[in-house]
């Protein structure tokens, strides 16, 4: 399965009422086919709009996108964005929701994959379900079967789990790295929670706060599957919060947080 | 709870009904009937077939006004949600027509469409249109933006990313403009009626006067409309209740 992402020297601004807003300023990303990559940075600094414009959603003010080498000019069923909030389709059942999506097969076989995949991500039984009767965490598991049904080359998530009691995301953490295990697709995660991206990336890239640049990239040294608590974990989770400008003792340096966001 | 539902509202029927006696009968009017000779009027036109005459033409006329309007409402309604240049164009003639009331247009429609049926079922059509139409276009403003997003990562565009994502999204919405529609047709029906014609509730209510002063035909014919509006209505609400659109009101 292909799914090699090149970003190369992305720029994009917003126009606002007092001029333009830089969000991105001058990002490189490669992501290897199946690789795992977690983007974090303090909420507001652009990491939402980068992975944007990784699916297509956005056009960069400069620079250009390509995914194995074809550039993205749009949004394309082999790189599926899994959004914050819940983008099932909420007039229609969890199955249903599944065989909409898919295109070009027989309905038998539609219906076929369909089901798989709502078993795969443990909703065995929900498929006649619609989305407003289901929890939290299940309308995240049927986001997920929703977009791995169309087999993509790419997961894009954009803090899928931020929304989630801490018991339901270290849930759903971990069933992501079943899933993907099985699955083998690249994926790209935004998100804020360290935790999070340690648990679960190959490459963590660390985002200042707006504009976006890269401050560091860090390879995740631990072999999967990881444990949740540790000392090595532990000091390594420590690292990556210090390039956020969050010490270790705990002590906050409000200079590194000009933004106000933490 | 459930019985108290329907007992509750039924007393106080009840208790209107009985004020509504003792103050005929206290007053002495000549004119307006008790509820009990008004029931007899009721079940006098409910023998003699006019009642049924009378029911079946306005729901004629609501149906054919009211199906058109909607036919037309709420595709354009949905065009004009979906398409900015559409809406911006559009939108201020309706907001200029919409508040003319039907009842103005009564003689333009009997100079153009003459004294038979279809003068009230443009007057229905016109009345009903607005609602559907506004609702419809700013229900599809209002559909949330990550469906259109996700159905566009899927690769849904065009007339079906319209018809299969956009539409039921604005669904909710959609219904609530073609109630609201339906009650006014309701309300106007009766209106144009009373201008020309010679069938319909409306009619029924000002033959009556004027043949005798029938008052309690009048209060029947009234009250006869009351509850249609009231089935009329609560037809409409059981939409609601479709999987559907359940969605909307079900959390």
């Amino acid at each position: 399965m292909a799914g090699s992402i090149s970003a190369k020297g992305i720029f994009k601004s917003f126009p606002t009422k007092n001029g333009r807003l830089e969000v991105i300023d001058n990002v490189d990303l490669e992501v290897k086919d199946g690789e795992f990559v977690a983007l974090v940075g303090p909420s507001g600094c652009g990491k939402s709009t980068f992975l944007d414009v990784l699916a297509g959603f956005e056009k960069p003010d400069s620079g250009t996108v390509s995914v194995d080498g074809v550039p993205v000019v749009a949004p394309d069923r082999k790189r599926i964005l899994i959004p914050q909030h819940a983008s099932v389709f909420p007039w229609l059942t969890a199955r249903r929701n599944l065989t909409f999506v898919q295109d070009g097969i027989p309905e038998e076989e539609k219906r076929r994959l369909a089901l798989h995949y709502v078993d795969l991500v443990g909703l065995k039984g929900f498929d006649a379900t619609y989305p407003y009767q289901l929890s939290g965490g299940m309308l995240k598991r049927l986001e997920l079967a929703r977009a791995l049904v169309v087999k993509p080359d790419i997961l894009l998530m954009d803090e899928p789990f931020g929304a989630l009691d801490a018991l339901t995301r270290i849930k759903l953490q971990t069933e992501l790295l079943r899933i993907l295990t099985a699955e083998r697709h690249t994926a790209v995660l935004v998100t804020h929670d360290v935790h999070e991206a340690v648990y679960l990336a190959d490459r963590i890239i660390v985002f200042t706060p707006r504009p976006a640049r890269i401050q560091r990239i860090v390879e995740v040294p631990f072999p999967r599957p990881r444990r949740l608590v540790g000392g090595d974990i532990t000091r390594f989770k420590a690292e990556v919060l210090v390039e956020l400008g969050v010490p270790p003792d705990g002590s906050f340096d409000h200079a590194a947080d000009p933004a106000g966001t933490a | 709870m459930s019985r108290l539902r329907y007992i509750l509202p039924l007393l106080v029927v009840a208790v209107l009904v009985a004020a509504w006696w003792v103050a005929v009968v206290v007053s002495h009017t000549p004119f307006f009937p008790t509820p009990g000779q008004t029931l007899t009027g009721l079940i006098e036109i409910a023998k003699n077939g006019e009642l049924v005459k009378h029911v079946s033409a306005s729901l004629m006329r609501v149906a054919v006004g009211y199906l058109l309007a909607a036919a037309i409402a709420v595709p354009l309604g949905v065009l004009m949600g979906w398409f900015p240049g559409l809406y911006l164009a559009l939108n201020p003639v309706i907001q200029l027509l919409r508040p003319i009331s039907p009842i103005a247009w009564i003689p333009l429609a009997i100079l153009w469409f003459g004294v038979g049926n279809l003068s009230p079922m443009f007057l229905i059509f016109l009345a009903s249109f607005f609602p559907m139409v506004v609702g419809t276009a700013s229900g599809v403003q209002a559909v949330e933006k990550q469906f259109v997003r996700a159905a566009q990562n899927f690769g849904i565009t065009g007339h079906r990313l319209l018809r299969q994502v956009v539409f039921p999204a604005a669904l909710p919405q959609v219904i609530t403009g073609m109630r609201i529609g339906l009650g006014v047709a309701w309300l106007v029906v009766v209106a144009a009626e009373m201008v020309a014609i010679n069938s319909g509730l409306g009619y029924l209510i000002i033959d009556s006067r004027n043949a005798g002063n029938r008052y309690d035909l009048v209060v029947a014919s009234m009250a006869i409309i009351g509850v249609i509006g009231l089935v009329l209505d609560s037809l409409m609400k059981r939409f609601d209740n479709l999987e559907e659109v359940r969605w909307r009101y079900g959390r």
